[in-house]
């Protein structure tokens, strides 16, 4: 079966040079894992330069779609992948706008299933079983026909190790494409970003009295040396159940 | 009588010749396999004096085993020839017998020796056919000593004569054996031909004129990426494996075999002989690598990491050169571990542990740790430390290093700081322009990832003008004074000992006046200054200087053990049974100092990892700085 | 000495004390037990006064799920932010998922003004993105809020997409000119006001001076529309087999454990991931995949109980994300207490001991 994988660079948060996206590397070689054909697909503006990295991780030939700056990829990129029973991409990209909609927006242009933060997928019967990473480690099974659009959470599998030799056999394949412009957008330094807070009509007392004693995370611990160690575990598992970190 | 006996020993020799050199031709087959290499022919001529004073070198720290070598190396060969002469050219001259006799006398004591040391023998040294061959040596010396001494006296003896001839006969086929055969079916003389070869067509030959600890570039563009199979190699790299003796001194100089880390160099060097000879020779009887079985299966056709050689063992090595500075045959296990991972890394991928974020990193940033480049000079906001404008001349151009980002490190960058601006030293430095050196990248096997940092580095320092480079890391050290050279990158670099050994010496730095005694200390010597670069006096001449007694560990200078950090092995970080900086700090220890100098940022890091009770690790500027007036 | 003897009540000078936002101690007084618990301290529940009474000529919708009948600070965040934004004649309504139980009161504390609570189906998008629609066409919201994480952002980007709403993710901050998002690599990018916005965490204070006025809309059931995905349902992976960089609750054992089966049974009995410090590992009482610390692994457990670990600064910065660390050790001078919430001083031998029987007491597991 031929999968589609959509891949994108991502921005590297200290330098800021392209890089390789985890997520986008766990859906390549999640698909390399599921099928022997995979086609690996990028539409947008980047240079083969900023594509090299998934080339030095496995994927061996990259169609890309190219694009002008600020022009929008869905049209175009749906356009291509209308053929593929079964796209994969990262859930979120680490780069352009990082928005983590493009799943969507594909899923919706295609008339398909979103499969939304897959870990694992699996054949079974006319069905395919994902296995969807929630929060706390929580795991849940969805099960759906074909045609699909799964986005692929960043810990579903791990591409092979980057090396030179996959990155110099490489090949990238470009063919121009078009697609409606974005609006600009203004890009600002990053700074601390100013919290929403509601206007406080309460005394300074209170105030203060909230500042020592309140809010999370503010105070000293606490510290606690009576008592046997029955008694101390069960101080500890008080805590435990006073700030719900286990459900019993 | 007589005559039969001369004759037979002409025959004899003969046939030895004929199957020495049939043993020869089969085993240049297999050095066949290797790649081709520009080798000079006149390495030949070259050779008595390599071996006289290079090896000698090497073996003369252990006098009885080199007293015992020349007795019966040199009676041997003595044999040989004098052999060749009276009995492979038939002069069959009665005084030729004499000299015959003396020297098979000179061997048989030699070989006496060897027996000697055999009964007690250190567990470093391999056992099986090694552990017979004095035996066998001493036999073939006893032959020749009995068939001379029958040529010489013969007549006289009648019967008993011809008893003798038959047993001296006897002797000398199978002591003869041992050196006709060893070199066809890898027999423990094997090193004798193959040993004398490899210094003639050494593959690193300018070790034989000064030092060279550089590693060698590849050429990317031409396809080279490391050593996947033994067809890989050079020709004469498998010659050099070839020369190994198994005598086990890098096994025993070895911090990661030490450690208990699936390596022994040792070992390493026999599983490329396996690999070669396709399992062909008699198996290995020395110690395994730490955990792992001793015999290895032979996949021929099979890439060498995965079949013969774990990669573990591979990634065990800190590439500390301790192994190849003890080797008497000369034989370069790092080149040949680096060549190995060069392969892993560029061709598969797989490097182990946090090595692969760490070249992540310097793919991404530029630097081991993936910080941010601008914040490489942070430490020395409030030190009037000028930033080079490119066109600005300085004296000297002050390269940090990674250690730049370690809050521990920072105070002894801020130390030599201080020290160099009292000295007066025209200092400055590069600030967000200066890229990590690449050592790390090299040694863990991205040769394209060093070559591009290197090339960066060289066309950033192109830019700046600047008389000398001082860095205090010898890592940055020997990679801009080594190994860009290579590259098109010629620097006057100098580490910060010997800058700072210079400026005392001169009396540039001004030094407090009072007398007061400092307590002594240990210095820790960093590899890629001391065995990779020689520097082990200037360290020692700075404290010195300063009024601090050194008080030497046991394993110091050119015996030094790797604090365990280079090579990237804080990295890839193998599992073994100990940690290689937590016996450095019991070496440490044993001086009962409770005090050691250091004169690397990652020495400082691994020394200071070392958890409970341990020495306070003083970087070398820092001793430095407190005595400034 | 006997302190209630004395004619004049003292107060003991080393009794616990309480460290202030400026970094001083303090003793709070009339606080004879040196617990810091808010709840202690506060003047009972404060009387907050109503956001407004309306009448609301606009409004804003939120949309969050619950888990375990409790919205977490994400989701509190975002109904902050409607209240905050809503104004005088702004009503902030709310579809919450999960909270179907929940009191009048515990909404308008929320700052909700009207609320639809529906039971949470689990995974049924399509269910959820019509009642949703419809929901839309009845109250006509300018803004429709969500969390940017889990649950809550799937089902707006779903919503953003089906609907065809403008959208802005990962908004960091909400002002006068627009909202901000994190752009990668390259700082806050500005966008006008979208119809849809996914809020990341810290848009709002979710501590609000005043409540909502708390109503419930007619409880609804989600509409029977087919879903093209099935849910097969969901478990709670076992701690042990987790990634401990995903791990929500970590048990972690240094040089102070000596009893590593005794060790390994509280961490299963407790449903826990097993850490260990730098000097265990290297003693080979566990393997290097449980190291945590900055040459191990950086983990963010909400808990994370040290058991025996000193709090090397190596240690403490693989932990520094944790939310609540507690800590076991003999000696209290140790690092990792001045890190911890909780800081029992005690031998972990017993504590463990004592603590796998009671929580195996606790879980009915005996």
């Amino acid at each position: 079966m031929k999968i589609a994988v959509l891949i994108a660079p991502a921005v590297h948060p200290v330098s800021g040079r392209p890089c390789a996206g985890e997520a986008d590397l766990a859906a390549l070689a999640l698909a390399q894992r599921l099928s022997s054909q995979v086609d690996v697909w990028y539409a947008g503006a980047a240079d083969d330069a900023a594509l090299a990295d998934y080339l030095a991780r496995g994927a061996t030939h990259i169609h890309t779609l190219a694009l002008a700056a600020g022009r929008e990829v869905l049209s175009p990129l749906a356009e291509a992948l209308q053929d593929y029973a079964l796209v994969l991409c990262g859930a979120r990209a680490g780069g352009g706008d990082g928005s983590g909609l493009l799943p969507y927006q594909l899923a919706e242009q295609l008339g398909r299933a979103l499969l939304p933060d897959v870990l694992d997928l699996s054949k079974s019967d006319q069905q395919w079983q994902a296995l969807q990473a929630l929060p706390k480690g929580v795991r849940r099974t969805l099960a759906a026909k074909l045609p699909l659009v799964a986005s692929v959470h960043a810990r579903a599998a791990s591409a092979v190790g980057w090396s030179y030799a996959r990155l110099q056999q490489g090949k990238i394949q470009r063919k121009a494409a078009t697609g409606a412009a974005l609006p600009q957008v203004v890009l600002e330094p990053a700074r601390r970003a100013r919290a929403l807070v509601a206007a406080s009509k309460v005394s300074g007392h209170a105030r203060m009295q909230g500042a020592i004693a309140g809010g999370e995370g503010k105070s000293a611990g606490i510290v606690v040396k009576q008592g046997d160690s029955v008694e101390k575990a069960q101080v500890v598992l008080d805590y435990l159940r006073q700030h719900q970190l286990v459900d019993f | 009588m007589s005559f039969s006996l001369a004759h037979a020993l002409t025959g004899l020799f003969w046939l030895g010749a004929l199957l020495l050199l049939g043993g020869l031709a089969r085993r240049a087959s297999l050095w066949q396999q290797g790649r081709s290499a520009s080798v000079s022919w006149l390495g030949l001529l070259a050779m008595p004096k390599r071996y006289f004073v290079d090896i000698h070198h090497v073996v003369a720290r252990e006098p009885a085993v080199a007293r015992a070598h020349v007795a019966a190396a040199g009676g041997g060969v003595a044999i040989l020839l004098l052999s060749a002469l009276n009995y492979g050219l038939m002069l069959y001259q009665g005084w030729l017998d004499v000299l015959l006799v003396l020297m098979a006398v000179v061997m048989l004591l030699g070989a006496r020796m060897m027996q000697a040391r055999r009964l007690q023998a250190p567990p470093r040294l391999s056992q099986g056919r090694w552990q017979v061959l004095p035996a066998r040596l001493r036999l073939f010396a006893l032959g020749s000593l009995l068939a001379a001494g029958l040529l010489f006296a013969g007549p006289q003896l009648g019967l008993a004569g011809q008893l003798i001839a038959v047993v001296a006969l006897l002797m000398l086929a199978l002591g003869g054996a041992e050196l006709a055969l060893g070199i066809g079916l890898g027999w423990p003389m094997k090193h004798a031909v193959a040993g004398l070869l490899h210094l003639a067509f050494h593959p690193r030959v300018e070790r034989f004129a000064g030092k060279s600890s550089d590693l060698k570039p590849l050429n990317l563009a031409a396809g080279e990426l490391g050593v996947a199979k033994v067809e890989d190699f050079a020709w004469n790299r498998l010659l050099s494996f070839d020369a190994c003796v198994q005598c086990g001194k890098c096994e025993a100089a070895c911090p990661a075999y030490a450690a208990g880390q699936p390596l022994n160099p040792k070992k390493l060097i026999q599983d490329m002989v396996a690999a070669q000879s396709r399992g062909t020779d008699p198996a290995y009887a020395g110690n395994p690598h730490p955990g792992r079985e001793a015999t290895v299966v032979v996949k021929p056709g099979e890439d060498i990491v995965g079949s013969v050689l774990a990669a573990e063992t591979l990634w065990s090595c800190t590439t500390c050169r301790a192994c190849v500075e003890n080797c008497p045959m000369l034989i370069e296990h790092v080149d040949t571990v680096v060549n190995l991972r060069r392969h892993v890394t560029l061709s598969r991928g797989e490097v182990p542990g946090k090595g692969s974020e760490a070249l992540a990193n310097l793919r991404n940033t530029d630097t081991v740790g993936g910080y941010p480049l601008a914040v490489r000079y942070h430490w020395a906001i409030d030190l009037d430390l000028p930033l080079l404008q490119p066109g600005e001349h300085t004296e000297w151009l002050l390269l940090a290093g990674e250690g730049a980002f370690d809050m521990r490190y920072q105070r002894a960058l801020r130390a030599l700081v201080k020290v160099l601006k009292a000295a007066g030293v025209n200092v400055a430095v590069l600030g967000a322009a200066e890229r990590d050196c690449g050592d790390v990248a090299r040694r863990l096997g991205d040769e394209a990832g060093f070559q591009r940092l290197a090339q960066a580095n060289i066309a950033t320092l192109a830019q700046y003008r600047f008389a000398h480079i001082v860095t205090p890391d010898p890592h940055v050290f020997h990679c801009l004074a080594n190994e860009y050279p290579a590259l098109g990158g010629q620097f006057d670099v100098w580490h910060h000992s010997k800058l700072l050994e210079h400026l005392l010496a001169r009396r540039a730095i001004p030094l407090k006046a009072d007398a007061t005694p400092l307590p002594p200390l240990t210095f820790h010597d960093p590899c890629y200054l001391g065995r990779y670069n020689d520097g082990f006096n200037a360290p020692r001449n700075v404290l010195k200087g300063i009024g601090i007694k050194v008080v030497d560990m046991q394993r110091s200078g050119r015996d030094a053990r790797c604090c365990g950090w280079g090579g990237g092995a804080a990295f890839t970080d193998i599992p073994g049974q100990r940690r290689i900086p937590d016996m450095r700090m019991d070496d440490i220890r044993e001086t009962g100092t409770g005090r050691v100098a250091v004169a690397c940022p990652n020495c400082t890091a691994m020394l200071e990892g070392v958890v409970g009770e341990r020495a306070d690790v003083i970087e070398l500027a820092e001793l430095v700085v407190e005595r400034l007036a | 000495m006997d302190f209630s003897t004395q004619a004049i009540p003292r107060i003991d000078p080393r009794r616990p004390w309480v460290l202030g936002p400026s970094g001083l101690k303090r003793i709070v007084l009339g606080d004879d037990s040196g617990s810091r618990d808010a709840a202690l301290l506060a003047h009972g529940p404060a009387h907050k006064p109503l956001r407004s009474s309306g009448p609301f000529s606009q409004r804003l919708l939120v949309v969050a799920h619950a888990e375990r009948g409790q919205l977490d600070d994400a989701a509190r965040e975002a109904i902050a932010a409607a209240a905050i934004l809503a104004g005088k004649d702004g009503e902030v309504l709310a579809l919450l998922y999960g909270m179907q139980d929940a009191a009048p009161e515990a909404l308008a504390e929320l700052a909700v003004d009207r609320a639809l609570t529906v039971a949470d189906p689990g995974y049924a998008p399509e269910q959820k993105l019509a009642l949703l629609q419809q929901l839309l066409q009845q109250e006509s919201p300018h803004t429709v809020l969500f969390a940017d994480r889990s649950e809550d952002a799937d089902l707006g980007r779903r919503l953003a997409c089906r609907a065809r709403l403008s959208v802005v993710t990962d908004v960091v901050e909400i002002a006068a000119d627009g909202v901000r998002r994190r752009q990668p690599g390259a700082g806050f990018s500005l966008r006008e006001r979208a119809q849809v916005l996914l809020l990341a965490r810290g848009v709002a204070e979710a501590k609000l001076p005043f409540v909502g006025k708390g109503e419930r809309l007619q409880t609804a059931a989600l509409p029977a529309i087919s879903e093209q995905v099935q849910d097969l349902g969901s478990a709670a992976s076992p701690a042990s087999q987790l990634a401990l960089e995903e791990a929500d609750l970590i048990v972690s054992a240094g040089n102070g454990v000596s009893n590593v089966p005794g060790f390994l049974a509280l961490a299963e009995a407790l449903g826990a991931a097993v850490g260990a410090s730098r000097v265990a590992v290297d003693d080979g009482r566990f393997s290097r995949d449980k190291q945590v610390g900055a040459t191990g692994k950086t983990v963010q457990a909400s808990a994370y109980i040290a058991l025996g670990i000193s709090g090397a600064v190596q240690h403490l910065q693989g932990i520094k994300s944790c939310r609540h660390v507690i800590a076991v050790n003999l000696d209290a001078a140790a690092p990792m207490i001045k890190r911890a919430d909780l800081s029992i001083i005690d031998d972990c031998q017993s504590f463990i001991s004592a603590f796998e029987a009671l929580v195996r007491r606790e879980r009915n597991l005996v």
